[in-house]
């Protein structure tokens, strides 16, 4: 059986996480909570594409991905007056994409399914072989039906350990939690998508 | 003819698939978006009202009001079961004829305590929709206790003199 903390496997980037945000951001979350839009813009622009990812993650399908993320923004700029200034703003962004995306994918009812080839919706290679594509639709879906099921907290670690690369450590720090935890609840999402996927093949014929 | 897809899994899966699964999603859900959300979101914000700063003072004023009320009804319930007799069966001078009586603080203290909790809704009432939590749960708690009290509680102490 393998160890929890054992199967974590080392980053090949470790950006470190800030804890604290740069003097730009300060001025765009100040303007921003002043009503500025275009500096809302701003941050939108800085924070995209890691909030795109975190609703790409629980929603499998990219136009539905960009609608809850715009929601997701409407949302962070309404609660902007309750920002704590004095926090990173991507890190809040994130949090409030992932719940914004987990109710929207439980909503909906999204969950893994045998898919057909002409149903794939965004291969990252287009010339990559049929059987590749198929395999990586199947993936998307599992991995989002294991995030639902998880919750917007364990989606969160998803996107900070897999997709920005963070170590367990970085991650820990970022949280306030302790490696320990965040090695358990990594090792349970890892459970979650292995049963997803186990499943999957059960089902196909 | 190309062969047909490979089954993608037999039984059983194992961890190393599920991380695959995991690193090969975090691939794809990174590329860029096709069209930059901010235009979008700016363009959506022009029905928003700008954020509300005094949006963290809200609970702490309705909190600190709830408690308030929670206090006030608590005292008012307990005030009106016991005191007025005590006061009037106790041989204390407040018994003696001429002797000032002591003054019902109820309705003073309940129309205080609706003002006071009053006053934080309705002003801000628009900026804290989001506030159905405990603390609204609180303060009509409070209200509607307050409430109770105010119906069941008589209106003015009777004189034993005069039964």
């Amino acid at each position: 059986m393998t160890n929890a903390t054992a199967t974590v496997v080392v980053p090949t980037v470790a950006a470190p996480p800030r804890l604290a945000p740069s003097a730009d951001e300060a001025a765009l979350v100040a303007r921003a909570r002043a009503g500025d839009r275009e500096a809302f813009g701003d941050l939108v622009r800085a924070t995209e594409r890691g909030v795109l990812a975190i609703c790409r993650a629980m929603v499998t399908n990219d136009d539905d991905a960009e609608d809850i993320a715009q929601e997701a923004y409407l949302k962070a700029w309404r609660a902007l007056g309750r920002f704590d200034v004095r926090r990173p703003f991507a890190p809040w962004m994130h949090r409030i994409a992932s719940t914004t995306a987990i109710d929207a994918a439980r909503r909906r009812g999204r969950r893994p399914r045998p898919v057909a080839i002409d149903s794939v919706s965004e291969p990252a290679d287009a010339n990559a072989p049929a059987s590749e594509r198929v395999w990586l639709d199947q993936a998307r879906r599992c991995v989002a039906g294991a995030l639902a099921a998880l919750g917007a907290d364990v989606a969160l670690l998803y996107h900070w350990r897999y997709v920005e690369e963070l170590s367990v450590e970085e991650i820990a720090a970022r949280t306030g939690r302790r490696p320990n935890t965040v090695a358990v609840a990594l090792h349970r999402l890892r459970d979650a998508v292995r049963r997803q996927l186990q499943r999957q093949g059960d089902l196909d014929p | 003819m190309t062969p047909s897809p490979p089954k993608p899994h037999q039984a059983p899966v194992t961890d190393d698939a599920a991380e695959r699964a995991l690193r090969d999603t975090a691939r794809a859900v990174s590329s860029p978006p096709h069209a930059s959300l901010a235009d979008r979101v700016v363009a959506r914000l022009a029905d928003e009202p700008a954020p509300s700063r005094g949006a963290r003072v809200v609970p702490m004023m309705l909190a600190a009001a709830a408690a308030l009320m929670v206090v006030a009804a608590v005292a008012f319930l307990l005030a009106p079961a016991s005191e007025p007799d005590r006061i009037a069966e106790a041989p204390t001078p407040a018994n003696e004829p001429g002797a000032t009586s002591m003054p019902d603080v109820r309705p003073i203290l309940l129309a205080s305590a609706t003002e006071a909790l009053a006053e934080p809704i309705a002003t801000y009432r628009a900026p804290i929709d989001w506030l159905s939590g405990p603390v609204a749960r609180q303060a009509a708690g409070a209200i509607e206790l307050l409430a109770q009290a105010g119906a069941a509680a008589p209106p003015e102490p009777t004189p034993r003199e005069s039964s």
